[in-house]
């Protein structure tokens, strides 16, 4: 079924709304949570959470890609989740390399609490992103939004992993020097 | 900042991008391309033409290229069947194996997204170095790929040259200040290739100017022509044609004088979507060895289509026209005489012929 129909479908609070894009979705939603939290249950659960999330954010929200939508929050329900078992101790090995990939041009001197300053380094990272030639970009998004391996990555691109190792590297360099350029202090 | 504030500002990247990152459909890699290792690259070029033609079919899933253990016997970790370095499944000799391979990464900005290549073979083809460009850092070592470590990584220093008459911002020389560690000196003071893996390709014409290709992009005076034959689903190698007198050179002549819009698409497997199932090619060999990423090998299809390797981490796609097709189709048939006898009907090189292998190993 059509996007727009799903989200009509959840407009005018019919169900059917949530097996049709379950039906559609269903298994990219799992991949989106099991990728980061590295466990299938868990991804179930996270993916259980996003249906009703969806449920009571739509409407309002009118999302302009279903899809995307429903993988932002699958990845916000993960990573939520993820949060919770790192304080147990438990949790995904994937997205602990990211977080550690991160903490390499990310140091914890400066906050963005600030819901300004949180837009304008969302503006600033996008711009960042639109920069990029769309390999790099793409590869930058599998790893920090999908949290995808880097040998998954080299799977889906083709090239070798080390490849992307160092396109990671660098494109997280470039980002260090965009960031410390728009006025962050890291 | 806190990583976790860089992750959740990730939620709100433009949806455009995220969608786009979700595009590409997993795959695996048809073919995994190694840089510095002379020794794989001899190995590589002889089976990578044994296994190319059968690449580039229409739109059918593309048998993978293992790679598996390779050259260094001691200190190659054994892969997932047991097998050791420099072995090769009998079973299956299509398949190419590397467990460990050298890894050299310019760590310089300018020059980050330049990927190091083979030795530049200044003795020959009549490649010269240019003028001094400036001074890098080379971060190299060894990659194991059976467990995704890095072992004997050094950094080291290195300076950069203009390739005579090649625009920098598609590849540049790079040379060594230091020399290797390794017996074996996978690094030392000859002219590296260094190509541009973020070369912009727009046309055909503005490529070959930018390769300075009226000079270096001498065509082999032979094709191979690769057909698919209507009992098999794979294109094979049904000759190898010589031009007459002088008519290579018109060949590569009237192939310097077109056209058309290019784009990098992905290695292999989406060149050959892209391409017209069944379409017959001709094969040609580049003198011009720019580096193992620009390799060797370029495809004139009768569809209008040319198909240049190995730039960057994909295949250069040009649209040139039927009719510039026709023409160089035309010239070819007119021109060119079979050399029967080279292949077996499977389209691979008799066993006791030897394949015309592109020569990569250092001098």
């Amino acid at each position: 079924m059509d996007d727009n129909k799903i989200i009509e479908l959840f407009f005018a609070r019919n169900e059917r709304a949530l097996s049709e894009s379950q039906q559609k979705y269903g298994r990219y939603i799992e991949a989106v949570a099991e990728n980061i939290l590295g466990s299938k249950e868990d991804a179930e659960e996270v993916s259980n959470d996003t249906w009703l999330r969806a449920w009571n954010s739509i409407p309002p929200e009118n999302p302009k890609s279903l899809k995307v939508y429903l993988g932002t929050l699958a990845r916000n329900l993960s990573f939520d989740r993820y949060r919770r078992m790192a304080a147990e101790k438990r949790g995904g090995f994937e997205v602990s390399l990211c977080l550690e990939e991160a903490e390499e041009f990310l140091t914890d001197t400066k906050s963005v609490s600030e819901e300004y300053e949180k837009r304008e380094f969302t503006k600033l990272l996008n711009s960042f992103l639109h920069s990029l030639p769309d390999r790099e970009c793409d590869i930058f998004v599998r790893r920090y939004f999908y949290c995808d391996s880097t040998a998954d990555i080299a799977n889906r691109f083709a090239v070798k992993e080390p490849n992307v190792l160092v396109i990671l590297s660098r494109t997280r360099k470039k980002l260090k020097k965009a960031l410390e350029k728009g006025g962050y202090t890291l | 900042m806190k990583t976790n504030e860089f992750f959740d500002a990730m939620e709100n990247i433009d949806p455009a991008l995220i969608e786009r990152a979700d595009k590409k459909a997993v795959r695996k890699r048809p073919m995994i391309k190694i840089a510095a290792i002379a020794a794989a690259f001899a190995l590589l070029a002889g089976l990578t033409i044994a296994v190319l033609p059968s690449m580039l079919k229409g739109d059918e899933t593309i048998k993978d290229v293992v790679v598996w253990a390779n050259i260094f016997t001691m200190f190659s970790p054994r892969n997932e069947d047991g097998l050791i370095s420099g072995e090769i499944d009998p079973s299956n000799k299509a398949e190419i194996v590397i467990a460990e391979s050298a890894f050299a990464e310019i760590i310089s900005d300018d020059y980050a997204d330049y990927t190091i290549g083979s030795v530049i073979p200044t003795a020959q083809n009549g490649v010269t170095i240019g003028e001094k460009l400036g001074e890098i850092e080379i971060r190299t070592g060894w990659y194991h790929h059976a467990d995704g470590t890095e072992s004997n990584v050094v950094t080291v220093k290195a300076e950069i040259y203009e390739i005579g008459g090649v625009a920098s911002k598609a590849a540049v020389a790079v040379r060594y200040l230091e020399k290797g560690i390794f017996d074996n000196d996978f690094y030392s003071y000859k002219y590296y290739y260094a190509v541009n893996q973020n070369y912009e390709l727009t046309t055909l014409a503005d490529f070959f100017t930018d390769l300075n290709a009226g000079v270096y992009l001498n065509l082999s005076d032979y094709a191979i022509l690769l057909e698919v034959p209507e009992d098999k689903s794979e294109s094979i190698r049904i000759d190898k044609y010589r031009f007459s007198d002088g008519a290579g050179e018109a060949f590569s002549e009237l192939l310097l004088s077109l056209d058309g819009d290019g784009e990098i698409v992905g290695y292999y497997e989406e060149a050959g979507v892209r391409l017209k199932r069944g379409a017959r090619a001709l094969e040609l060999t580049f003198h011009l060895q720019t580096s193992s990423r620009f390799t060797h090998m370029i495809y004139v299809f009768d569809n209008g289509t040319i198909a240049i390797e190995g730039i960057g981490d994909g295949v250069a796609i040009f649209d040139i026209g039927a009719d510039a097709a026709d023409s160089l189709w035309d010239l070819f048939e007119r021109s060119a005489h079979p050399e029967k006898g080279i292949y077996a009907d499977d389209g691979l090189v008799e066993a006791t012929t030897s394949a015309p292998v592109n020569e990569v190993v250092p001098e």
